[in-house]
């Protein structure tokens, strides 16, 4: 039995329990990041709220998801503690909407700056989904290594 | 959140625009977690009526206001009648956000000697957790932030609404 396992804002979970399906509800101008690999023992997300983090302490954050530039670090070492190479891991992606409209700049910043990192890590993106005017709830059958996205209908929601 | 600004001060103002009773409760006693924050209005993926505003002189409020779908359609009920269409419903909620934040901005204005005045309200229909999280995201660091629960008590049914108040440091 299937079993979801959201992840909030600013986390960052590893999931070794296939019947366990990583998920994030709700999703804004923030990205969720899944990393896996073929034949794995684990799976990972990280929920990214902000592209940078303000590097004025040299510190990781509490919530060490909450920016790109800590989140997909993290999330590598996470899943290498789990037993998976890094030069297996792929990487899908979602999010990076401009809910409201004013969000924009921040959605994509966050996707541009998850590229930038998993480019960094070698990690090409096999799956994404990412940018539009929309809410997304996504989740991750690590089954068949498949991005589920969903949406409300579009473009015009009566109330 | 700021002196001279009492969230609950808004309660009788919407009873007499709307005529019903108001009741209004802080959502959080405790510290609300970042990681929790798209699950103030209730599941993060509910589908729900979006209304915001900020201030236009950069006092750095920002006003949220979601209406569970259902509870948006008893508003406009109650606001224009039954049957009222889907723009008819915005524009209630919409008013709604409205007053909320004049009342706000007249409170804040009066602390600090200052003209404020609210920018239009923007709205949308979509999953209310992603509007949250988009929102707190697009804050700038040290951003206070408030949840209340709107309930109106109309004759036939209760409307419940959350108000989310974010407030920053003030542009000079």
């Amino acid at each position: 039995m299937i079993q979801p396992l959201p992840v909030g804002l600013g986390e960052v979970r590893v999931s070794r329990d296939p019947s366990q399906q990583l998920c994030v509800y709700g999703l804004g101008s923030c990205v969720a990041v899944f990393l896996y690999a073929p034949g794995a023992p684990a799976v990972g997300l990280a929920h990214v709220v902000l592209p940078r983090s303000p590097g004025l302490n040299g510190g990781e954050s509490a919530e060490p998801g909450r920016y790109a530039d800590q989140a997909v670090p993290r999330l590598v070492t996470e899943l290498a503690k789990a037993g998976v190479r890094q030069t297996a891991l792929r990487a899908a992606i979602a999010g990076g909407a401009a809910v409201l409209g004013f969000t924009s700049a921040i959605g994509e910043q966050n996707v541009q700056a998850v590229r930038e990192q998993l480019r960094g890590f070698g990690i090409p993106i096999e799956q994404e989904d990412v940018g539009g005017q929309r809410g997304r709830s996504v989740l991750f059958d690590a089954f068949q290594r498949k991005l589920d996205v969903r949406m409300l209908s579009a473009p015009n929601i009566d109330i | 959140m700021s002196e001279g600004a009492d969230p609950h001060a808004i309660g009788p103002v919407l009873a007499d625009l709307l005529g019903v009773p108001v009741e209004l409760t802080e959502r959080e006693g405790k510290r609300l977690h970042l990681r929790d924050l798209p699950q103030l209005a209730g599941p993060p993926d509910a589908p729900s009526v979006a209304v915001y505003l900020s201030d236009e002189v950069g006092f750095g409020l920002q006003v949220l206001l979601l209406f569970p779908l259902r509870d948006a359609r008893a508003l406009g009920d109650l606001m224009i009648g039954c049957g009222a269409s889907s723009e008819q419903i915005l524009d209630a909620c919409r008013e709604i956000g409205n007053v909320v934040a004049g009342r706000f901005l007249s409170d804040l204005a009066d602390a600090s000697h200052r003209r404020l005045t609210p920018t239009p309200p923007q709205s949308t229909v979509d999953m209310a957790g992603a509007v949250i999280s988009s929102v707190v995201a697009s804050s700038p660091g040290g951003t206070r932030l408030r949840s209340l629960a709107i309930r109106l008590h109309a004759a036939d049914r209760s409307i419940e609404a959350t108000l989310v108040l974010l407030q920053g440091r003030m542009a000079t």
